[in-house]
């Protein structure tokens, strides 16, 4: 045995190292963010030069660039954004806690049921913008309940809540389908918003009830977070070093759930990207966190990434953002379920 | 076991210039039940403080439930688990834990984390949402990897460690917490001979130097009778016996217990109870000679 006398300073310059690569990290994933919001104001239908779309922002824009920038760009960039940190935390938030990387809010119907209640409101009660964000927050948390319920057998164990979330999903999607025909919503568009989520034509009322929402969410989500990843050693570790378990796990879910809930409610279940973004943000964490902020970073990146190219692709108007997260994420998915299956865990 | 490992040890307790208190862990009439299902009927148990305490007997006894029920990890169907002589269930949690450390049987590491990043985890109930960590924080993680060997893996990830050295670096996250009472579910679990004697060199270095009360959960009844101060002997959710491994262990005592036949001799090399079991096959003679 050779051990040496260990150094106390190299403790502190290993966790030194390690907060660089955090910082440079958000960093990096924030200075993506910033540069794709600019370009979605800048390029539409017609280039808006930078410096005209930050004058806009400051007040002092014609009345084109009113228009176009504070109505049109400006609202959907901003509900890409949200949609994406929220989507992001709450698939991270889920995958940490049910330690699976298939635990996402949009593969265990968490988003399916906020769609199906957002579609009751509007095709059934007539209802219209925050009693919708409303609606759709409690059909999220019903989902879960009734998920959590079911799954429940002496305790709950990750895989069987994502089966019965997947099972669950799968009902509440042709209860969607069963609103859209009834109520002959005739335009395609409406219709696959809460199928697969869509950012055209997302104004001020969608972002403001949003942006509210996330403004208490999103802080309480990290700072929770940061027991999460204590909650990772496992529940008796992390009883044992004096992590009120049962507590901090009820709050994430419950501040996951709501996060999945008011995004779905803003943009439908923008597909797969709260089941991509934490796999991405660990990655580049690289330190066994976590990595909510990364995640919720990620999560906005693809958005807007995603509906930027939506927006722009030839040929193809209005291709909702939805289906191109969708054909990035299936393929992941189908991965992710062949990969665990062969670990022998599929069981 | 390094010179300059004993030596920071044995730092822990001069240091800072007072030997630490010693705090209590006790049993009163003790049920704890999985379910429905009562596993432990009632049990009084005191650690000894100071001391190392190994609980041992054969599975399903409700040795590791009783080591979750000492540690508040599960909650008493009945009866007290008292830290000081208070309701462990009445103290905060996160106060419980500055005192008393417990390793489980199967602590899980999450994916990619370094040694150094584990072990830090262990410093967790000394910071609150304010305290930042501060040079003490690096000085116990520093001392945790020093003294059980692991300086040396402080970069590496745990995932990619031995079975030898990752249950170090479990140690050491439970050192790192630094605390007067340390519970520990089938350390050896899974480590060869070698490893098993080294992991119980370290565990008794901790306890002379620093005066830390140990009590450990063990598998292998003639390292439980080498290493143990007192030994608790669990049947069945009771406690059959309990006293020093040289009071109690007989060949009774053992074939009570484990429902088996047994010879004991005296441990040549350390003087403890020698527990040599007999089977119905390969034995020289037919019947036990004590």
């Amino acid at each position: 045995m050779t051990a040496a006398a260990f150094d106390v300073s190299s403790i502190a310059r290993t966790r030194a190292r390690g907060r660089v690569r955090q910082v440079s990290v958000v960093g990096g994933l924030s200075l993506g963010v910033v540069v794709v919001f600019a370009l979605s104001l800048v390029v539409g239908a017609a280039v808006i030069s930078l410096p005209d779309v930050l004058s806009t922002l400051a007040g002092q824009g014609s009345r084109n660039t009113n228009y176009v920038i504070l109505e049109l760009r400006l609202p959907r960039a901003l509900a890409a954004l949200m949609v994406g940190v929220a989507f992001g935390l709450s698939g991270a938030v889920f995958q940490n806690l049910l330690r699976n990387p298939l635990a996402s809010p949009d593969v265990i119907g968490i988003s399916t049921g906020a769609s199906a209640a957002a579609v009751l409101g509007i095709v059934g009660f007539g209802l219209t913008g925050i009693a919708i964000s409303g609606l759709a927050l409690g059909g999220a948390l019903a989902t879960a309940m009734a998920m959590y319920a079911i799954a429940w057998r002496n305790g709950v164990s990750g895989y069987r809540l994502i089966l019965v979330g997947i099972g669950l999903s799968a009902l509440l999607l042709s209860v969607i389908s069963y609103f859209m025909t009834s109520a002959q919503v005739t335009n395609a568009q409406d219709a696959l918003i809460w199928i697969s989520g869509s950012l055209s034509d997302r104004n001020w009322n969608q972002v403001v009830p949003l942006l509210i929402s996330l403004v208490v969410l999103v802080p309480v989500t990290l700072v929770l977070g940061r027991v999460l990843g204590m909650l990772g050693l496992g529940d008796d570790t992390a009883r044992g070093l004096g992590v009120p378990v049962a507590r901090v796990r009820l709050g994430l879910i419950i501040a996951a759930v709501a996060l999945a809930g008011v995004a779905t409610a803003a943009t439908g279940p923008v597909a797969f990207v709260a089941l991509l973004a934490g796999p991405i943000g660990r990655s580049l964490a690289k330190d066994g966190s976590p990595a909510l902020l990364p995640s919720a970073l990620v999560g906005a990146l693809i958005v807007l990434v995603a509906d930027f190219v939506a927006q722009h692709t030839p040929f193809l108007p209005n291709l909702p953002v939805g289906v191109l997260t969708g054909a990035i994420g299936a393929p992941y998915l189908l991965w992710q379920l062949a990969r665990t299956n062969s670990g022998g865990q599929g069981g | 076991m390094t010179e300059q490992a004993v030596e920071a040890l044995a730092a822990t307790t001069t240091a800072d210039g007072h030997v630490p208190t010693r705090h209590t862990l006790a049993a009163k009439g003790l049920r704890l039940s999985y379910e429905k299902k009562e596993i432990v009927h009632g049990i009084d148990l005191e650690l000894p403080p100071g001391k190392v305490t190994m609980i041992v007997g054969p599975n399903g006894c409700g040795k590791s439930t009783t080591l979750r029920g000492l540690a508040r990890l599960l909650d008493p169907s009945g009866g007290q688990v008292l830290l000081d002589g208070k309701d462990i269930s009445t103290i905060p949690n996160r106060e419980v834990a500055t005192v008393l450390g417990i390793l489980p049987q199967h602590p899980v590491a999450p994916d990619g984390i370094t040694v150094t990043d584990l072990v830090s985890r262990g410093r967790y109930p000394h910071q609150g949402w304010f305290r930042k960590w501060n040079a003490e924080d690096d000085e116990a993680v520093a001392q945790a990897l020093t003294v059980t060997n692991t300086a040396e893996l402080s970069t590496r990830a745990v995932g990619s460690l031995s079975g030898g050295q990752r249950q170090r670096v479990w140690i050491a996250m439970a050192l790192a917490q630094r605390t007067d009472l340390l519970l520990l579910d089938e350390p050896t679990t899974f480590l060869d001979l070698a490893n098993q004697v080294e992991l119980l060199d370290l565990l008794t270095d901790l306890n002379r130097r620093s005066g830390t009360t140990i009590a450990i959960v063990l598998h292998d009844l003639n390292l439980a009778c080498r290493y143990a101060d007192h030994l608790v002997c669990m049947k069945a959710g009771d406690i059959v016996a309990e006293g020093t491994p040289k009071e109690i262990v007989t060949a009774g005592i053992i074939s009570e217990v484990f429902g088996m036949r047994c010879d004991v001799l005296v441990d040549p090399v350390s003087d403890t109870p020698l527990i040599l079991p007999i089977g119905r096959h390969h034995t020289t003679n037919s019947g036990s000679t004590s």
